[in-house]
């Protein structure tokens, strides 16, 4: 025993030097019971809201289920949810505050406390404030990995900078958001960002699904991919619009391949068969759209009536009985006859009907000539048309890929004006709907605070003068803020702060990205695991899991709470990030964020909140309960399927003028000529606060087609050199740059595929499992070759990756095998939101040696993803 | 001379400090007053020894961070989506998915409470099997000898062997190698000497 005690005896170790003991009494002498507890929240693995049953074992998150509760998921989850627990419980997660120590990008850290990292920002915030001003600070999120959006513009308005962007907005869902938002007032169709709710309906009448560039059985199989396969077992005839053969198009009607980025050409030729064949609703498009009213040919504003005051009372139109052209009162009454095409001469001076404008536009894209614009067959073409056409009510509905080139509002515009020449809104079957809410939120969870941002600092947004588009979202545009960080013009962003998964893997171009980073001065990123783009942070902030997050959520008619099922090291919500970062900065003598917490100045934007419980509070008080009382009674209805499901809102008679209440645009008529996109070009109306300069040129009101920048229609050099079209798209595996790191989904997706016709990959001497190399006039990266007929011969598809598994390494997991090193983040931009081209670009493929060094293929390789055991090598010694 | 059941506390207590927190300057000047045992038998404690008390006496304040950063990189996998560190979590090791917050973490809160125990709230937030809670355990089990080898059993002995290896293999300054080295001869006279009883 001596000889014990002399190996063992250390001397000098203060017994008492701990400042806090690791033990406390338990408080209560109840041992932890083994009772299985469940918590009904709500998946964030992407952007929907599944309902989920959380069991839970003493504070521990055992199994997954889908809660049958929810009307849209039904109780299904998909692989990403289900990869819940090994996300929350993942030892790689990002555990506590951590500080770079040495050079950036050396990978080494120290760990801090969140006050210690809260004080390292807040001091570098406020200096930066002081001495450059508020819009050198640019923050940026993104739609992978549970995000609350409108927190970071919130903290943008308060913290004084215009410049909060992300690589979605203008490449995701904004053109859609807004063009619906603008032509219509209500919600748009896209079935992965929770619309076209009337799918959702058992007893739908609908008859007809356009699927266009969306994808639902991959981007929400619960949800939009079960409800799709359940309106197909109905009856519903489905057409799908995908370069790939997806699912949901070989299961449809007719699938058509179209070229990437031709889409708008697509849709002209949809609209003039439909016009050239009478198919349009002509009632509902005479009565209820803009398409009657007269354009000035001069000024492209429509014609208005002198000395009238009432907006949607002032449009002229021209009247075939009278033979010239009168003022009508909204809505229009059989007092006139008007004509829908045409034109006309009035004092000397021409004008259109919106509705030969339309048509002029659309004339020359012929079935022909689409079929061989966007690699399509004619006859395909037809039979599409027809079916959609002949099978009203029905809907199309529009998914993200035509947001993803510089046609993207277009696209959107040309979307909507399908379904309202078919006269597809707001009756049962069709997709555009302004089905009721809970009252519950004012607009969003988080209050966007937009009246804190002066009008002096919203001139300076990066991007914000040319494209007004984004102010829909009150966004800067990505490459004006790369631009401005490499020339300093018109001056210097120096701070950055992300929350999101990897920029590195969802931006254009991350290889420019790369340069401008080194630029900066401090990079802070707060996600729930680290990135590629962790690697060039100075500050990583660990956020929450959906798990561990609360989140009031709106489904249908139902209300659900996300709320918290467990909890796992120093990580916090995003949400209470930002707000204990405004009150760091308040301390420091930050101005506008101490009067972010004066009730009186926030008013119903909310003074920031120290809980999340008090910010819910606020809005469960209107249902007359707590946040945690409601939590208790969620998942609940908000009002029956019947109140909700509100159909003709446009018919609804308004009390105040006795009139139909029209649709919630500035004619009250649905804007198929698109007016209002003129004075927002011109000034920012109506989004703006205060006038801004004008862009360079005048917004279009009518959707256009362009012609991608890279074409193989152009038969330049580029076009000689790179001869296929590359596009990208979900699988469903990941959401955006997510879960990259959980072994049993890299099992099943470990590395992009590149997909190739069987002609192609002949003429290249490609086999499937071949690792090739994909090239463009930017870069090159890997994939592994699959070789397919579900793809056109001259198009090719691969989706984004990264691997977390080389992020030591000088790649930091980015450089291997990223579509983005192809895609451009550089012009054309779409005219009004700056879009940039990520699908629809051109490039060479040809045979690699093998795949990057480093990176794991096959399904055993995710082994080594688990922690390393050590075998236990201990001799036994005496 | 110190009896063994303090001297056992001892240690277990010091490396429980010391795979829980980063070296701070006053931790450091304890440190540099420490004396460690010599000619020693147990071979994983001698190189443990020798290594840590020459990193101790080499190591000045500047150099705290690259301490606290290979801390970081070697027990928390700070900015790494690898595997590649050593979890100082029961769980990882001794779980089916390799993923904290498991069974061994529940089993081991339930031991505490049985003690009347519960983990206090810290500074930085941890799970109850990290391997500085279960050590501490064992100093709080002092001069109760069954309850210490119960929790030995089915704690321990079962992973933290192998901890320590991944330990020496990922961490970069002697320092840590030195902790993990006699972190394994302890467990190993440890070993031995709850068979004997």
């Amino acid at each position: 025993m001596e000889k014990l005690i002399k190996d063992i005896d250390i001397k000098g170790f203060p017994l008492n030097y701990r400042e806090k003991k690791l033990f406390v009494k338990k408080e209560t002498d109840k041992t932890e019971n083994d009772n299985i507890k469940i918590i009904r929240t709500a998946c964030k693995a992407c952007i929907s809201n599944c309902g989920v049953l959380a069991h839970v074992k003493d504070g521990h998150v055992v199994k997954l289920e889908g809660d049958p509760a929810d009307p849209m998921s039904k109780g299904r989850m998909c692989a990403k949810g289900l990869a819940g627990i090994q996300a929350l419980y993942h030892p790689n997660r990002n555990k506590y505050p951590l500080k770079r120590v040495g050079e950036r990008g050396g990978g080494k850290w120290k760990r801090l406390t969140w006050d210690e990292a809260l004080t390292d920002i807040a001091e570098k915030l406020v200096q930066t404030y002081r001495d450059h001003g508020a819009e050198s600070l640019i923050c940026s999120t993104g739609g992978g990995g549970n995000p609350e959006f409108y927190s970071i513009g919130r903290f943008c308005n308060i913290f004084g900078t215009p410049n909060w962007f992300e690589p979605g907005c203008a490449q995701c869902y904004l053109p859609r958001n807004l063009a619906y938002g603008m032509m219509y007032g209500g919600a748009d169709t896209s079935i992965a960002d929770g619309n076209s709710l009337e799918i959702y309906k058992a007893d739908s009448p609908i008859k007809c699904l356009v699927l266009w560039g969306t994808v639902p059985s991959y981007s929400c199989p619960p949800s939009g991919g079960a409800a799709v396969v359940e309106l197909r077992s109905r009856g519903v005839k489905t057409i799908c619009v995908d370069p790939r053969l997806t699912p949901d198009a070989a299961k449809a009607d007719v699938w058509l391949p179209v070229r990437p980025g031709t889409d708008v050409a697509l849709m002209f030729s949809w609209i003039r068969y439909i016009i050239e064949n009478e198919l349009y609703d002509k009632d509902f498009v005479m009565k209820w759209t803009n398409l009657p009213y007269l354009v000035d040919l001069e000024t492209n504003m429509l014609l208005r009536a002198e000395n009238e005051e009432i907006e949607e009372n002032s449009y002229m139109i021209w009247d075939c009985r009278a033979n010239k052209a009168v003022q009508v009162d909204f809505p229009m009454g059989e007092e006139v006859e008007p004509a829908l095409s045409g034109e006309y001469e009035i004092n000397g001076k021409k004008y259109k009907t919106g509705y030969q404008l339309l048509w002029e536009r659309v004339e020359e894209f012929t079935l022909e000539k689409a079929a061989r614009i966007c690699y399509v067959d004619k006859d395909d073409l037809e039979k599409a048309i027809r079916i959609y056409a002949e099978n009203t009510p029905g809907g199309l509905a529009l998914g993200v890929a035509t947001d993803q080139n510089p046609n993207s509002v277009q696209a959107a515009m040309a979307a909507a004006t399908l379904d309202i020449l078919m006269g597809n809104v707001e009756r049962p079957g069709s997709l555009m709907q302004r089905f009721e809410h809970s009252g519950c939120l004012s607009e969003t969870v988080v209050p966007v605070a937009e009246h804190m941002l002066s009008d002096e600092q919203l001139k300076k947004r990066l991007g914000g003068v040319e494209y007004k588009g984004l102010l829909y979202w009150l966004a800067a545009h990505p490459t004006s803020i790369l631009d401005a960080i490499m020339t300093g013009k018109p001056y210097k962003p120096r701070v950055w702060i992300d929350r999101s998964g990897n920029k590195m893997s969802v931006l254009a171009q991350p290889q420019k990205w790369e340069k401008a980073i080194h630029e900066l001065e401090y990079i802070v990123h707060m996600h729930m695991i680290p990135t590629s783009f962790s690697a060039y942070a100075d500050i990583i902030l660990p956020t929450k899991e959906w798990l561990e997050t609360e989140m009031l959520v709106e489904t249908c008619n139902m209300l659900l709470a996300r709320q918290s099922a467990a909890h796992v090291w120093d990580t916090i919500d995003e949400t209470l990030i930002w707000s204990m970062l405004a009150k760091k900065c308040a301390e420091l003598g930050h101005e506008r964020c101490q009067k972010s917490f004066d009730p009186e100045v926030m008013g119903e934007e909310l003074p920031y909140w120290d809980t999340m419980d008090e910010l819910f509070d606020t809005w469960t008080e209107n249902i007359g309960m707590t946040w945690k009382e409601f939590k208790e009674q969620a998942p609940m209805p908000f009002m029956s399927e019947e109140e909700w499901s509100t159909y003709y809102i446009y018919k609804e008679i308004d009390e105040e003028t006795g009139k139909p209440a029209g649709f919630d645009t500035p004619s009250k008529k649905l804007e198929v000529y698109l007016e209002s996109l003129i004075p927002l070009g011109r000034t920012g109306e109506p989004f703006s606060p205060c006038e801004l300069p004008p862009a360079s040129k005048d917004y279009d009101p009518l959707p256009y087609y362009i012609e991608p920048y890279e074409s193989p229609l152009r038969d330049d050099e580029i076009a000689n050199e790179y001869p296929l079209v590359l596009t990208n798209g979900r699988i469903p595996f990941y959401h955006h740059s997510t879960l990259r790191n959980i072994p049993g989904l890299r099992e099943m997706s470990p590395v992009p595929e590149l997909w190739l016709h069987p002609q192609a990959a002949e003429k290249y001497g490609i086999e499937t499992d071949d690792w090739v190399w994909v090239e463009s006039p930017r870069g090159k990266t890997r994939a592994k070759a699959h070789v397919t007929e579900g793809i056109n011969p001259g198009v090719a598809w691969m989706e984004r990756f990264w691997t977390p598994e080389t992020l030591q390494k000088d790649t930091h997991g980015w450089k291997e095998m990223n579509v983005n090193l192809l895609t451009k983040a550089d012009g054309p931009f779409n005219d009004i939101v700056g879009t940039y081209t990520l699908r629809g670009i051109l490039v060479k493929v040809y045979k690699a040696d093998g795949p990057p060094e480093g990176v794991w293929t096959k399904p055993e390789d995710f082994k080594s993803w688990l922690p390393v055991k050590a075998q236990n090598t201990d001799k036994e010694k005496s | 001379m110190i009896n063994e059941i303090e001297a056992r506390k001892n240690l277990y207590r010091f490396l429980s400090q010391m795979y829980l927190m980063e070296v701070d300057s006053s931790m450091l000047e304890q440190l540099k007053k420490m004396i460690f045992p010599k000619e020693v038998e147990n071979e994983y404690l001698a190189e443990g020894y020798e290594l840590l008390s020459k990193a101790v006496e080499s190591l000045s304040e500047e150099e705290l961070d690259t301490l606290a950063a290979d801390y970081a990189k070697t027990f928390l996998a700070a900015g790494d989506a690898h595997g590649n560190a050593a979890f100082p979590y029961e769980s990882v090791y001794t779980g089916k998915r390799r993923l904290v917050g498991q069974e061994a973490r529940t089993s081991a809160a339930k031991e505490y409470a049985e003690h009347g125990l519960e983990l206090a709230k810290l500074i930085y937030k941890i799970p109850e099997d990290h391997i500085s809670v279960e050590f501490e355990f064992m100093a709080y089990l002092s001069g109760n000898i069954e309850a210490q080898k119960k929790f030995f059993k089915e704690h321990i002995e079962g992973w933290a062997a192998m901890f320590c290896a991944d330990v020496e293999r990922t961490s970069e300054t002697d320092f840590y190698k030195g902790l993990a080295k006699i972190t394994r001869g302890f467990l190993q006279i440890e070993k031995v000497f709850f068979k004997n009883i």
